[in-house]
């Protein structure tokens, strides 16, 4: 081999070595988020792990809709871009905020700043607003207009019929907003990561009055009688007037506090990144049951079946757990098939329950449906984003 | 009789040896006890980031200034390996004459050349492949800082909640989550592409080729002689394309870790002193007896 040739052969093992590398990063690449999703009595709505989204019959499990009707291969060569499809439809980037059902259609944020509103039943869309940054925390919408926070610091109100902004300027914090706000008659409350919980006017989007806590908030807050519950990454949950925004109580819970909390039968139920699921008096945080160990990291924020709650771990596993009693039963998968069952993957997006049915989102791009009667049988269907 | 057939056993040469072998069991032990996954996080990755973390909280909350010190911590850890490498290449340089005689004494003969050139190395202490350790320790690290940054700078929610099972919770730094992630113009958590965005890929090309050509090691061969250059060239513009493809906070550590790797360089260029030229002398006239291995064994001599 001369020393042409050499060195040819090295530039083309360095090209080679530079492509592959390439092939690993995130530029130009589908940002993939966790599956999240939404359900109502008539559609499973599902935001999927490849940038499409779905609407699901919730009997069969058979699309309704989806978009883009065709995603190219993720896996196609990254530096060449191209995740369009005939009809120049873009996947989405990832979207982290479960749907949100209106009156107007299927409200998605996703991480590129785009919210976008979707035909409930055809899967018609169009894009009502672009942020300057992310939209993970997914959109309130409350009589015809959406609320949301984004990674750009600021708090959007945007008229869903016109796209216009509703307050003379954004809210704007102090750092990213990755929570979903939560809307009563005259507030818009805000959880960011500037470690306060904001009450906003919500005609004028004037600050009304800011909580400041030792930590981030990234999950978002509950309302419930007049009280405003936060979860932090402090470890600790928040108990603040709605009004004035004093501090009524706080109680430590000894993880961090990612996903959204639901309150039921005056107890705050509250799962942590360490795997626990708290049970918190509303009245003084109280405990109403030692905490509940699901083995496995939670992400996955708490929702309520009928005097059932159901959470999922970031090992695959969805739980359900007694509110009176913490005791919990394994609803997915069943004991036999752990590490076997097609949905593999973590669960990190809260599930959505109609009836006595629960649905599941994986990040490896899986949606089941789960019946709740019967804890530890297989999936009712499996809808996979490949498909 | 049969003393004189044996084979002599180097005991240090064994030592070595089976501490090597002990090491390599013992970690695959371990990978086959916990799983690669457990270990590299364990090992590598966690204590990377809550280095960082730990940096960040106490020295200002500034990133930049967090991946600088840990920089300096990481090379003074390696600075051992760095000093044997610069004095495997200043030796290397100053027997490249003899290497030359050798190869033209042996043209016709390979296996003899090879015989001579190990003598050779043998006998100034000089390892060839020590250099290449360092490679080997520098890169796990390159991998585990590149997860760290893109780990403890949380762009995503994924990556947040990542972050809160990778922190040791016996520290209590929960309260700067999330990092500031902005210097300059730059978003360290995601490549940069705004319109500055040439500046990073040149300065760490730029700092690399200067770290290159300090640290190039000689050649006699006109064949090894020529790859060394064009890895010279090659390999500063692979990292600069790299640089726009990764967090532009693996970047910044390209070009701090380059800036330091060169000011050490310039350093340990200085402290280290130069071959013997009477030593070298006496090697290229055969009289290699008297040359000693390395400098514990002088002083054996001279208690002797």
């Amino acid at each position: 081999m001369n020393k042409r040739q050499r060195r040819v052969v090295i530039l083309l093992s360095v090209l080679a070595v530079v492509f592959l590398l390439s092939g690993c990063t995130s530029r130009n690449v589908v940002n993939v988020g966790w599956t999240s999703v939404t359900a109502t009595e008539d559609a499973v709505y599902s935001a999927m792990a490849d940038g499409t989204m779905a609407a699901i019959d919730p009997e069969s499990g058979q699309s309704i809709w989806y978009y883009p009707v065709e995603v190219a291969s993720s896996s196609g060569f990254s530096l060449f871009g191209g995740n369009d499809d005939e009809t120049g439809d873009s996947a989405l980037q990832a979207v982290y905020g479960s749907p949100t059902v209106t009156d107007m259609g299927i409200l998605v944020g996703a991480f590129d700043g785009q919210v976008y509103l979707f035909d409930a039943v055809t899967g018609d869309y169009s894009v009502i607003y672009t942020a300057e940054a992310a939209v993970v925390g997914g959109i309130a919408y409350q009589d015809g207009v959406a609320y949301f926070g984004s990674s750009d610091n600021k708090v959007y109100a945007v008229d869903v019929a016109t796209s216009d902004l509703v307050w003379g300027a954004p809210f704007e914090s102090a750092d990213i907003i990755w929570s979903r706000p939560v809307v009563d008659d005259t507030h818009v409350y805000v959880a960011a990561m500037d470690h306060n919980v904001y009450a906003l006017d919500l005609a004028t989007g004037a600050e009304d009055w800011r909580y400041e806590a030792e930590s981030a908030f990234q999950a978002t807050p509950v309302l419930y009688n007049g009280v405003v519950y936060a979860g932090c990454l402090d470890k600790y949950v928040y108990a603040l007037d709605a009004i004035t925004g004093e501090l009524l109580w706080e109680q430590p819970v000894d993880g961090w506090v990612l996903g959204a909390m639901v309150v039921y039968d005056d107890y705050v139920y509250v799962a942590t990144l360490d795997g626990m699921v708290h049970s918190l008096s509303v009245t003084d945080g109280s405990a109403r049951w030692e905490p509940t160990a699901l083995g496995a990291d939670t992400q996955s924020g708490v929702v309520r079946n009928e005097g059932h709650l159901v959470v999922a771990t970031s090992s695959g596993e969805v739980w359900s757990i007694d509110p009176e009693t913490g005791a919990k039963v394994r609803l997915y998968p069943d004991v036999g098939e752990i590490g076997e069952t097609a949905a593999t993957g973590s669960v990190l997006s809260t599930p959505a329950v109609v009836g006595d049915k629960a649905y599941v989102g994986t990040t490896t791009g899986y949606l089941f449906a789960l019946d709740l009667s019967e804890p530890g049988s297989t999936e009712l269907w499996l809808y996979s984003a490949a498909n | 009789m049969e003393n004189a057939t044996r084979p002599q056993v180097d005991r240090r040469q064994l030592r070595k040896s089976i501490l090597t072998w002990l090491g390599v069991g013992a970690v695959l032990v371990l990978v086959f006890t916990f799983g690669w996954n457990t270990i590299w996080s364990e090992v590598i990755l966690r204590p990377i980031a809550n280095a960082l973390l730990i940096l960040y909280t106490y020295l200002g909350r500034s990133f930049v200034i967090a991946i600088g010190v840990l920089t300096v911590i990481l090379r003074a850890l390696t600075l051992p390996l760095a000093i044997r490498q610069t004095r495997t290449t200043k030796r290397m340089a100053a027997i490249q004459p003899a290497m030359a005689k050798l190869q033209k004494k042996y043209a016709g003969n390979n296996e003899k050349l090879v015989q001579e050139q190990q003598k050779l190395y043998k006998e100034l202490g000089v390892n060839p492949m020590s250099g290449c350790l360092l490679q080997l320790i520098q890169f796990p690290i390159w991998i585990g800082l590149y997860q760290s940054i893109t780990l403890i700078l949380a762009d995503t929610p994924v990556e947040l909640m990542k972050l809160g099972q990778t922190m040791y919770h016996l520290a209590s730094y929960t309260p700067i989550v999330p990092l500031q992630s902005k210097f300059l113009w730059l978003n360290l958590a995601v490549p940069d592409s705004s319109s500055y965005m040439y500046i990073m890929p040149i300065l760490v090309g730029g700092t690399m080729y200067l770290q290159q050509k300090l640290m190039a090691q000689p050649s006699t061969d006109p064949q090894t002689s020529s790859m060394n250059n064009s890895m010279q060239i090659m390999m500063p513009l692979m990292f600069a394309y790299l640089t726009t493809q990764f967090a532009s906070g693996l970047a910044l550590y390209f070009v701090i870790s380059n800036i330091i790797g060169v000011l050490m360089q310039l350093v340990i260029d200085r402290l280290e002193k130069p071959v013997d030229p009477e030593k070298l002398a006496q090697l290229t006239q055969g009289n290699n007896e008297e040359v000693s291995h390395g400098r514990k064994r002088q002083r054996r001599k001279k208690k002797r």
